[in-house]
């Protein structure tokens, strides 16, 4: 971005139809307001995109961005960041992603992607230093997202080219479907995966050696030392998550009582123990992985040896092992790494299809599914062989796995029971129940995505004490925490850097470390308006779509049925009081920012 | 006489390696979580009170977190949180983590990074 004189972000916007590439750059003025990453894309979809479009047609746009911190020494700035219109929800479909592709992407010489229309055959997108192509990808097509990695290095005879591709899942439109990189890491939810496999684009290939500029470096390499110095001192950076892992959270989460079990009916999981991070650490594995640039390496390398599950690969996260695990009553580590391999191959959000094989065991177990669909798998909570067989068969559209691929909204609905799916918009719950952890439950609500963890992680002060410890149990006082985690989380997914960085730096240190790669001069409040300048077009996007109060709610289980046992029990999840104080602050009304707050925040 | 109350106190994470086993059923010599504390390090491991609590303030080092019955001992009465006969106390790390001399010699690619930045880097 940065020449040592103003320039703007520089695009390449692909069109599958006319098979025309083009170089555009986004100009200084727009970069300011909202960044890089999930702002810009959300900018550029709430600019392109008309209100009600099919997101499975080629009128959807899949942009591929990175921010002004990727690829350069700022910490955990290898990620990347996908936005479109999300086919399972019909709202904003975005998902963040580690790996190497982000970097390699600014090195290949741009800082974003848009692909637009439809290929008439499979093509992938080859980008190198500057220069973008459309290949065939006919004989790529069908394979899974290991293999096509593997194949298109060896075609292009560039074994350091990074991809972002698709699997089977993406190719057939799986609504759960993701987009791969690395071969273990995801931009998993919402869809993603199925608007690239509407697109018939197998995957984008990058591979390149410009160095992205910063406004000042060296301002910018003191910063980072001291930076470091602090995610190294740490706890949760330093020592918790480089030695066990994000699985680190399965027994603090499950002692709490919130660890979401059997569909969410009850947040105790007996099994915790034997599927955590300790015992992960002590069984299958075998070495750590950081993400490009990254100090904190919380990745999993793991290797499962003793029959029937046995795999060479990485995981299980922290989420994968909850929902392929205490989700669907599961307690065999094995199995459930088996099937989170499997989901990284076929790519599908193993958040999504765990819980969305709770949903049909539910189902199952309350008779509303027929046996005679299931081709003799045993649906029922606690089968660890159904979770690794679901996992193939939603890969490929096979048997049952065809009606797990519409996600379990769609699944519950088709069968009568619409209540035993739990999502918010469409978009499946993650790995904590809000009956034991009321604000993450309002961060659940108004998601902008829908059932999501990541706009506003109240784990972090209401479990682990981060930065202060707030009481899980209370609704009150919850609002504008909620409030100033989804800005900062913003401004995160914006720059594109890991929302770890979190736990150990501030919004004042993030702003310190912003300035030198931007020379943008922020104050915290510049930096901290920018994130809420962000959620709100973000919001203004899925309002324009049909969402209002009436969606920022939570499954009627979570409303209205007492956890039964453990830490939480007799609570639900006071959601009214929590909604009416977030809106007044926020500036909203109905789940809609006023005339007033698009004002104040320039987006008119 | 005073019957001892009999607890059951779960430990996570490295705080493991100070006992015998992750779980202990035990009667406990001890009114509160701070007198369980001193108990369970004079019976099992002299290591466990200083791990625990900084020895100059008494508190606990941060983001170690004890749960009593499944509550935060924050929103209890801390250190001094009564205990009785049947509660459960449970021991967390900070986010589970290890002692730093164990985390092992983990490449530092940023400060890699920034070597290699400032060594090419001319303006």
């Amino acid at each position: 971005m940065w020449r040592g004189e103003r320039t703007a972000l520089r695009m390449l916007r692909v069109n599958l139809s006319t098979e025309s590439l083009k170089d555009e750059t986004i100009d200084e003025e727009t970069a300011k307001k909202f960044v890089g990453g999930r702002g810009i894309g959300v900018k550029i979809l709430y600019d392109e995109l008309k209100a009600g479009i099919d997101p499975l047609s080629p009128e959807n746009k899949l942009i591929f961005m990175t921010g002004p911190a990727t690829g350069t020494v700022f910490p955990a700035s290898g990620r990347f960041h996908v936005i479109t219109k999300s086919p399972l929800t019909g709202g904003i479909g975005d998902s963040n992603c580690g790996g190497n592709w982000g970097p390699e992407l600014r090195f290949a010489g741009f800082d974003g992607i848009i692909v637009e229309g439809k290929a008439k055959d499979p093509v992938y997108l080859w980008i190198k230093n500057g220069a973008g192509e459309l290949k065939s990808a006919e004989e790529y097509w069908g394979l899974g997202v290991w293999d096509t990695e593997d194949r298109i290095q060896k075609e292009l005879g560039e074994k350091r080219a990074k991809l972002a591709s698709i699997g089977p899942a993406g190719e057939k439109l799986v609504l759960i479907a993701g987009i791969m990189n690395d071969k273990h890491r995801a931009a998993g939810r919402a869809g993603v995966g199925a608007v690239m496999g509407s697109k018939k684009l197998k995957a984008v290939v990058v591979r390149g050696e410009r160095k992205p500029a910063v406004f000042d470096p060296d301002g910018l390499s003191r910063v980072v030392e001291k930076a470091i110095q602090k995610l190294k001192e740490n706890a949760v950076t330093g020592e918790g998550l480089p030695k066990l892992g994000t699985p680190i959270l399965i027994n603090v989460i499950n002692e709490s009582g919130a660890l979401p079990t059997r569909n969410f009916q009850t947040g105790v999981f007996p099994g915790a123990d034997k599927i955590s991070g300790e015992t992960l650490q002590k069984t299958i594995l075998t070495g750590t992985k950081p993400c490009w640039g990254c100090p904190i390496a919380c990745g999993r390398v793991s290797k499962v040896t003793e029959p029937p599950y046995q795999v060479e690969g990485e995981g299980p996260e922290y989420e994968t092992d909850w929902s392929l695990g205490a989700m669907c009553g599961v307690d065999d580590l094995n199995a459930i790494t088996k099937a989170h391999n499997i989901c990284d191959e076929m790519g599908i959000d193993p958040i999504s299809l765990g819980s969305t094989v709770a949903c049909a065991m539910e189902l199952y177990e309350k008779g509303l599914i027929p046996k005679e669909k299931l081709g003799g798998m045993e649906l029922k909570f606690g089968n660890p062989q159904a979770i690794v067989e679901l996992a193939w068969r939603t890969g490929i559209r096979s048997g049952f796995g065809d009606e797990i691929a519409q996600g379990s909204k769609r699944l519950a609905e088709s069968y009568g029971a619409p209540e035993l799916a739990m999502h918010v918009k469409g978009l499946e719950l993650p790995a904590y129940d809000p009956r034991g952890i009321k604000g993450h439950g309002l961060g659940y609500a108004t998601s902008n995505r829908g059932g999501c963890h990541l706009r506003a992680y109240m784990i972090a002060p209401e479990i682990l004490g981060i930065p202060e410890k707030l009481d899980p149990l209370t609704p009150n006082g919850k609002a504008k925490w909620v409030i100033a985690f989804q800005d900062i989380f913003s401004m995160a997914d914006s720059l594109v850097i890991c929302k770890f960085l979190t736990f150990a730096l501030t919004a004042d240190d993030l702003t310190a470390l912003s300035n030198p790669v931007t020379g943008w001069n922020w104050s915290v409040d510049d930096f901290n308006k920018t994130g809420e300048r962000i959620y709100n077009i973000e919001r203004m996007f899925i309002n324009r779509e049909g969402f209002s109060r009436k969606d920022d709610t939570l499954p009627e289980r979570l409303l209205k049925e007492p956890m039964p046992e453990g830490p939480a029990k007799g609570h639900v999840v006071e959601l009214d009081q929590m909604l009416d104080e977030y809106y007044l602050l926020r500036g909203w009304e109905d789940g809609r920012p006023t005339a007033e707050k698009i004002e104040e925040l320039g987006l008119r | 006489m005073l019957k001892l109350p009999r607890v059951e106190v779960r430990v996570y994470a490295t705080f493991r390696e100070f006992f015998p086993s992750n779980t202990l059923r035990i009667s406990i010599e001890a009114q509160d979580v701070g007198e369980l504390i001193d108990f369970l390090t004079k019976a099992y491991s002299s290591g466990f009170r200083e791990r625990l609590l900084d020895q100059e303030t008494g508190r606990l080092r941060p983001y170690n977190k004890i749960l009593v019955n499944g509550r935060d001992i924050d929103f209890l009465n801390y250190l001094k949180t009564k205990l009785r006969d049947g509660d459960s106390i449970v021991f967390f790390p900070p986010a589970g983590g290890g002692d730093r001399k164990d985390s092992g010699n983990r490449p530092n690619q940023t400060s890699k990074l920034i070597s290699s930045w400032k060594m090419k880097n001319t303006r």
